[in-house]
């Protein structure tokens, strides 16, 4: 045996092998390269070129999923709003107007939303950790701060109590329990008080340079969004001042004619994202309602026809008061002649299919006249409500209000909201819950949607998606729903 | 030719044709079942009975030829000091018998043509070796020629077979008349071996090299082709006879029968532990392999890997367009690379199951491997071979649909049972549309009759040192949805094989390229074919175009996407080289090169004229996308193999090589919106908007084996197969990992105890595996933390965005593979039959752990604690059942029964709520379904509590009440197959059947029956009418709204589930050779004619549904019908 082997492995085995040997230290061409459009971690945090890809990544993502992808169609249709349309509708369009369920997926605003924090998180630890010189660390820390601040007003008054998620470690992150209200509120004032530090006096864009673009938030947007959230907090006087120093900046903001208020980076912007050309060609605010729907609609056609599911509601055109010129001018009517003539009526705020000409606004000047009124008329200042509550009616086409005490005045600021600020960003669902009125109404409203439709108080809030009730066992359901 | 030509044209457009065909089919086969119950076998037997004591050798000598008719010659005086004989034996094969009585004597015997020559056996002391280094000067052996004829049992010459000198490099091939010539020493062994018959041996002493250079001829007989077919491996080939692991083979002959476009559907049903499932009857679509339920707790069944010609190929899912309603990827499930590949290309498929096997592809190889070896060169007389066919194809299984009169009373009694009254609105019922109108609108979009066509085209030959092939193939696969798409396809391949005349270098080429051109709209009209009602005016004036003034709304929305307009081009490269080195005739150096390059060019157009013309947006709502991919595949295997036979008996190899992979996917697609002419869609560039991306995916993967493989004395087998395996999906320090795993055989009745006392037993071998595979099934980088560019701008700046969770832990997982297995061959090979048991444990599984999404993302890619086990059992039963000369039936049976286990729960978080330990991990929790309650018509529910509600009145349903379980993976499958030949004429007949559970037609429905303008099956004739009716189909409604919830409520519940089982008559192979004689006259080397069906008939009870691909709303797999004419000259 031993002869066999010195015969043939030791001479012309070991031959063979030393033949092969050259490939043996191949442990180099294992580091492949990453697939294309992709980075490391390292890489990501070296300029303030790649960290404003990161932030802007923030934005787009913000912008993709989540709350501002339709998220006002469906909280339109939750509320009272927007009225399903026909039996074609997708079955999602259903469950939300009849039985206010987001059945197809009850992750549609959290799972996103979450996604879009722990963007932010890695950005926030990122730019801190950053070793290479920055020019314009403030904008970009500034601009993050903003984003998570704006992404956790929207979930806790989705939601109520949300975990605070602050870091990016799982370990921490996956058995997070629900923080309080008041403390998410906390961190949100907090982060928009940081951005409002940061941030420049003008709109600044992703080079640093400044620009005539509303859709990365300046100081003022900050300011804008911290007088929202302290409306939300009743914080009044708050409210107030942070409103005032927005409308005191007449050269950069005034209200504009109403064919114009949504033009894109016009003056009545405050903060506006932009739909980076992906999924949509057009303001989903545009698409949801009247798509490729011709006017008018031919006859024997109805707006199902042409994929167009939902209508604004019956009682939400009735609302409006005689000679307003945003029933003209921001509703869609349509008319149909012969079996069945009915008359249609659509959102039409935005009404065109350019990716340019508008952009879907978050903040304008309009609600901050009203937020500010509402705040006046709260702290007992009824010229002062009833000037702003008339700068926006005056707009309208409107005479000024009559409302001349602290409750009429309130519930005039209240239907001023409806008619103003429909089908914009959950605005009535949320002044709804505000108001502590969204109950009666919504009970009234169930006889009119019909098909055994009942409203409950615990459809104020979501519910959380199942999926993280079995993964983190600190998380609890909202009242109400069941644990699944 | 001329006569060919006739043979050729059969009139398969006209659409009776084929109903004709079915018959004569039927007819023939009726025939055919007479004829065998008349014949009866008979043979010449070739086996011995004797038994005596001290019987004289020449007595023994006189009953050999007595009862075989074989005649023993030897020299005078060699029998002088043979040994008397004392033997008992019953029915002994003739070469059984001479082994045996000859064993103790000085001679030894070879068989020459009926004739057995006795030659005296060489004495010991001759052939010891001279030590090489020490007695250079001893005189080599002298070199005789020694020249044969190789010829098959009917005595024609055998062109291409092989004839080697054992444990030499020489080796040569039979040319015209199946001669060969070669240079021989006395002591050598000369093995003849040609695909399909026994190898003979033939050892050369210096007294029979004389003799037998006067007339050396040797008959092969057939073998047992189970057995003695080659099997490919990773690295090299072996018979099964002589194999330790587990691997089936699929010939081209078995390939030929299926008129198919992707050979995986002629491999369904033939192959026990691949489970392949055809996901869409559409040409081009996706079909789903699973080895022996290799599967993963999160990403489900895992297809195997699979090889063409040595190179990694693509054989999942494809890069097609994926946009949105668009998208191809949905239309064909992701399509196929296989598709790219003309199965009458195909030599052979070897599917590897067990580690034995599979240890040596390391990581890739742990979920089973598919080799795929496309035709190559064989030597022989020039030969032209063409084969054409033709045929159609219709649509398969799918469920009968309402007709008018039915579907307008039960849309009257949907009205009624919701207390309402028919309204304007209710065009259908209310005289609007005509009651005695009908369409059968499934007819209209899924009805025609699609033109399939296949030619294929080779010419090869060669001698000894040098053999060649060319080919040449078209495809063509018409539609049988509406509109005018066609599937084109041709091909070109070459192969070429050479060596020097010293057989030491032998180079090996093969390449082909397939070019495909499909222009079949991606839109699977198959569920929305179903829902118009059936007196809908529908969506089309007479002139064909759509009318878009219809009242009918449902089908414009469908019909619009006649108008689309695709096309799909497709090429596929293959490229292969094969460099061999014999430095000495023991070790061999080879170095395998593979490249594999298939490119995509897709344009997928919407064009105007799929809106309405009133529509304002119709022009800015135009698209056009680009879509091209391009996937590389680089193989390159150098490996070193020594094979020796040590002493005497023993035969011995070792390998030693590397494989290193390097695969590039790229992927580039525009999409363009908005143009102002439909006349510039071809230009997506020119869109108002366009959206681009492009990707590079790069993948790399480097391993180094050894393979000992010890054969001693045919008889013990054992293999050992080592691997280091490197992957870039774990951290530097992580990344390596050690795999192997050891087989071994015993072929028991080469021992004499069992020859002697079971002559009725041909062949039985006992095998087992026990190896460790990796397995690395994650995308690359996760233990790194990546960002990713995001598609288009925010204010002119791209963004950057990071992609997951990041884990710098992850290890390989481990596939810890079991098996064994027992192979018997009774009464001369008449049955053949074969059990394998494996098992199967997967630990430290890589898998998506799902995380709260607080944490950013839904799941983290971690190794599980999980432990899934698979075991399974396996049986081949091969019988001959009939064999004369003019008629033979054999019967090729198969069966799989797998089974999976899950032994450990994940214990970091409940992985998904479906896992219940010591269950199958492919099982569901479900609610419990209590039928239609007979009272109220209404579906019923049973809760966590026992309590049984009406579906209004249900509470809502928590995972509590998930009290029923459904495990959905098949319980066992195989097929049958039983082959007839009657003198020129042969039949197969292939059945497949599997075993499962499928959603069943009314959990499918998307809608509940009852509202206006849509259509439902036949099944809602038996709904519920009247309290106290007992049925299955609620009652009827116009509710939209409830009707959704119940039916979503249902998807859920064990009421889904229904049982899919099935026998399917998936093959049907009639063919006519034209004998001899007629060959001779028409000039021909062979001439065949056929006629071929696939999937014919189904058996089940699955309601009309196809129980293949289980889904109600796409194309079932298609039927087919074709014939055709091979023809060799």
């Amino acid at each position: 045996m031993k002869k066999i082997f010195n015969q043939y492995f030791s001479t012309r085995m070991l031959a063979v092998c030393a033949l092969l040997l050259p490939a043996m230290g191949c442990n180099k061409f294992l580091d492949q390269p990453l697939p294309s459009g992709e980075i490391t971690q390292a890489n990501a945090y070296v300029s303030d070129n790649s960290i404003s890809a990161v932030v802007t990544g923030n934005f787009m993502n913000m912008v993709n999923e989540g709350f501002f992808n339709g998220g006002d169609n469906d909280l339109g249709m939750y509320a009272d709003e927007i009225q399903y349309y026909n039996p074609g509708s997708p079955t999602s369009v259903l469950f939300l107007y009849y039985l206010n369920e987001l059945v197809v997926n009850d992750a549609n605003f959290w799972t996103p939303m979450y996604n879009q924090i722990y963007g932010v998180n890695a950005a926030l630890a990122g730019i801190q950790g950053a070793t290479a010189t920055l020019y314009y660390k403030n904008q970009w820390l500034g601009e993050s701060y903003f984003n998570r601040a704006v992404v956790y007003f929207y979930l806790t008054n989705l939601y109520g109590p949300v975990p605070m998620a602050l870091t990016t470690d799982y370990a921490v992150t996956n058995v997070l329990s629900r923080a309080p209200q008041t403390q998410v509120y906390q961190q949100v004032v907090s982060d928009l008080q940081q951005a409002r530090s940061l941030l420049n006096y003008s709109y600044t864009n992703a080079y640093g340079g400044t620009t005539g673009d509303r859709v990365r938030p300046d100081r003022y947007s900050a300011t804008a969004m911290l007088a929202k959230v302290y409306l939300y907090e009743q914080q009044w006087d708050s409210a107030e001042i942070m409103a005032d120093s927005v409308i005191a900046n007449t050269s950069t903001y005034a209200l504009q004619p109403l064919s114009s208020v949504f033009t894109a980076n016009g003056k009545e912007t405050i903060w506006s994202i932009e739909i980076p050309v992906t999924n949509t060609t057009a303001p989903q605010q545009y698409l949801n309602y009247i798509g490729s729907m011709p006017t008018p609609i031919p006859a024997g056609k109805t707006p199902n026809n042409y994929s167009v599911f939902c209508l604004m509601d019956t009682a939400l055109v009735n609302t409006f008061e005689p000679g307003d010129g945003r029933l003209t001018t921001w509703v869609h009517k349509d008319s149909i002649t012969g079996s069945p003539g009915s008359t249609f009526y659509s959102p039409y705020k935005y009404n065109t299919l350019s990716t340019t000409a508008q952009l879907p606004i978050v903040l304008r000047l309009g609600e901050l006249y009203l937020i500010r009124a509402e705040a006046r008329a709260e702290q007992g200042n009824i010229a002062g409500a009833q000037s702003d509550l008339n700068a926006v009616r005056t707009r309208a086409g409107l005479p000024n209000t009559t409302a001349a005490d602290q409750a009429s005045l309130l519930a005039a600021i209240m239907h001023e909201r409806r008619v103003e600020l429909f089908t914009e960003n959950g605005n009535r669902f949320f002044d709804l819950k505000r108001w502590g009125t969204i109950d009666s109404v919504m009970t009234t409203y169930d006889a009119i949607k019909g098909s055994g439709a009942k409203w409950s108080d615990y459809k104020q809030l979501l519910p959380l998606p199942s999926n993280d009730l079995q993964q983190d066992a600190n998380l609890t359901q909202n009242t109400g729903y069941s644990v699944q | 030719m001329q006569n060919a030509a006739y043979w050729i044209r059969p009139a398969w457009r006209r659409p009776r044709m084929f109903t004709k065909i079915v018959r004569i089919v039927k007819l023939s086969m009726l025939l055919l079942t007479a004829a065998f119950l008349q014949v009866q076998a008979t043979g010449l037997s070739q086996s011995v009975t004797l038994s005596g004591n001290n019987l004289e050798v020449k007595k023994v000598f006189a009953t050999i030829r007595q009862q075989t008719g074989y005649v023993v010659f030897y020299r005078k005086g060699l029998l002088a000091d043979a040994k008397p004989i004392s033997v008992a034996v019953h029915d002994m094969p003739l070469t059984e018998f001479l082994d045996l009585v000859l064993k103790n004597q000085p001679f030894t015997y070879l068989i020459l043509d009926r004739t057995i020559s006795l030659s005296r056996k060489p004495e010991p002391s001759v052939i010891t070796r001279p030590a090489p280094s020490v007695d250079t000067t001893a005189p080599k052996p002298q070199l005789f020629p020694l020249i044969g004829r190789v010829l098959d049992e009917n005595g024609n010459p055998l062109i291409g077979a092989s004839v080697m000198i054992k444990n030499t490099a020489t080796s040569v091939m039979t040319r015209d008349g199946g001669l060969f010539d070669l240079k021989v020493r006395p002591g050598q062994t000369v093995i003849i071996s040609y695909v399909g018959y026994s190898p003979q041996q033939v050892r050369l002493t210096a007294d029979n090299i004389e003799s037998l250079n006067k007339a050396f001829v040797v008959r092969l007989q057939p073998g047992n082709s189970d057995l003695d077919q080659v099997q490919v491996l990773a690295h090299g080939t072996t018979s099964k006879r002589l194999n330790p692991g587990d691997v089936t083979t699929i010939t081209s002959e078995q390939i030929a029968m299926n008129p198919v476009a992707n050979v995986m559907q002629a491999v369904q049903g033939n192959a026990p532990g691949l489970f392949i499932q055809q996901t869409t009857g559409q040409p081009g679509g996706a079909f789903n392999l699973n080895v022996r339920g290799a599967a993963n707790l999160t990403s489900g069944l895992i297809a195997p890997l699979v090889i063409v010609d040595g190179i990694r190929y693509p054989a999942g899912t494809l890069p097609t367009n994926s946009y949105s309603q668009l998208s191809t990827e949905a239309f064909l499930g992701g399509g196929s690379g296989l598709n790219y590949i003309n199965p009458n290309d195909i030599e052979r498929i070897d599917i590897l199951k067990d580690a034995d096997a599979t240890a040596i592809y390391g990581s890739s190889g742990a979920y089973g491997v598919i080799l795929i070896t496309t035709k190559k060169a064989k030597a022989g007389q020039a030969t032209l071979d063409v084969n054409v066919y033709e045929g159609v194809s219709i649509k398969g299984e799918m469920p009968k649909l309402l007709n008018t009169p039915e579907y307008v009373g039960l849309r009257a009694e949907a009205i009624k049972n919701d207390g309402l009254t028919i309204g304007k609105g209710d065009l259908d019922v209310n005289g609007t549309w005509p009651t005695n109108r009908y369409t059968d609108w499934r007819k209209i979009y899924l009805g025609a009759e699609a033109n399939t066509e296949n030619a294929n085209i080779s010419y090869g030959g060669g001698n000894r040192n040098t053999t060649y092939r060319i080919n040449g193939s078209y495809q063509s696969i018409g539609d049988i949805q509406l509109h005018k798409g066609i599937d084109v396809n041709g091909g070109l391949g070459f192969s070429l094989t050479t060596r020097t005349e010293d057989n030491k270098l032998e180079l090996d080429f093969a390449g082909s390229y397939l070019a495909s051109k499909n222009t079949m709209i991606p839109y699977d009209f198959s569920s929305g074919s179903t829902e118009d009602a059936p007196n809908a005016p529908g969506p089309f004036n007479a002139s064909g175009t759509i009318n878009w003034n219809t009242d009918d709304p449902n089908l414009t929305q469908v019909a619009n996407n006649l108008y689309r307009i695709e096309d799909n081009v497709t090429n596929n490269l293959i490229a292969n080289g094969t460099l061999v080195y014999k430095p000495i005739p023991s070790v061999t150096l080879r170095a395998i090169i593979g490249y594999n390059d298939m490119t995509s060019k897709e344009w997928t157009e919407l064009p105007t004229t799929t809106f309405a013309p009133t529509s304002t947006s119709a022009a800015a709502s135009t698209q056009s996308i680009f879509n091209n991919y391009d996937m590389r595949s680089l193989t390159a295997a150098p490996y070193a193999e020594y094979d020796k036979t040590l002493w005497r008996k023993n035969d011995l190899s070792v390998k030693v090589g590397g494989e290193l992979d390097e695969q590039t996917t790229y992927q580039y697609n525009i999409r363009g919106t908005g143009f102002p002419s439909d006349a510039l869609l071809n230009d997506p560039a020119a869109g108002a908007t366009i959206v681009n991306t492009y990707s590079e995916t790069p993948f790399r993967d480097l391993g180094f084996y050894g393979i000992v493989k010890d054969v001693w004395d045919q008889k013990y087998i054992l293999d050992l197969n080592g691997r280091r395996d490197g992957s870039t999906k774990f951290a530097p320090g992580d990344r390596w990992g050690n795999f192997g795993s050891i087989g071994a055989a015993w072929i028991f009745t080469q021992e004499n105890w069992v020859k002697g006392h079971l002559p009725w037993l041909s062949f039985g071998k006992l095998r087992g595996s026990d190896g460790i595979v990796g397995g690395d099934a994650i995308a690359a980088y996760q233990y790194l933390s990546i960002y990713d560019a995001l598609t288009g701008t925010y204010d002119g700046k791209i963004g950057l965005t990071p992609t997951g969770l990041t884990n710098p832990n992850l290890k390989w997982e481990q596939n810890k593979d079991k098996e064994i297995g027992i192979e018997l061959g009774f009464f001369k090979y008449r049955i053949f039959t074969q059990a394998s048991y494996y098992h199967n444990v997967v630990s430290n599984q890589l898998v998506g752990r799902p995380v709260s999404s607080v944490t950013g993302f839904s799941s983290l890619t971690l190794n599980s604690d999980a432990v899934i086990r698979n075991t399974g059992w396996e049986f081949i039963l091969n019988t001959r059942n009939i064999v004369s000369r003019n008629f033979t039936w054999t019967t090729r049976f198969n069966i799989s029964i797998p089974a999976n286990k899950l032994l450990k729960l994940p214990t970091l978080a409940n992985q998904n709520t479906n896992f219940i330990l010591g269950k199958p991990v492919t099982g569901l929790k479900l609610y419990k379904y209590a039928g239609v309650d007979s009272a109220t018509g209404y579906m019923s529910y049973t809760n966590a509590k026992g309590v049984t509600y009406d579906y209004p009145k249900l509470p809502a349903m928590g995972q509590a009440d998930e009290t029923q379980w459904v495990n959905t993976a098949p319980k066992f499958y195989g097929g049958v197959t039983n082959s007839f030949t009657y003198k020129q004429f042969s039949l197969d007949v292939q059945f497949s059947f599997i075993d499962r559970v499928g959603k069943n037609w009314l959990a499918q429905s998307n809608t509940a029956f009852g509202y206006f303008d849509f259509n439902g099956s036949t099944q809602w004739l038996n709904r519920w009418q009247k309290p106290g009716d007992k049925t299955s189909v609620p009652k009827v409604s116009t509710n939209v709204f409830t009707d959704l919830l119940s039916l979503g409520t249902f998807q859920n519940s064990n009421g889904a589930y229904t049982s899919a089982t099935y026998a399917r008559l998936q093959n049907l192979s009639f063919r006519y050779n034209f004998s001899k004689e007629m060959l001779r006259k028409m000039h021909l080397k062979g001439c065949m004619l056929y006629l071929q069906g696939q999937n014919l008939l189904t058996i089940s009870k699955y309601g009309g549904l196809d129980p293949e691909n289980l889904n109600a709303s796409v194309i079932p797999p298609l039927r087919t019908f074709t014939g055709g004419i091979n023809l060799s000259l």
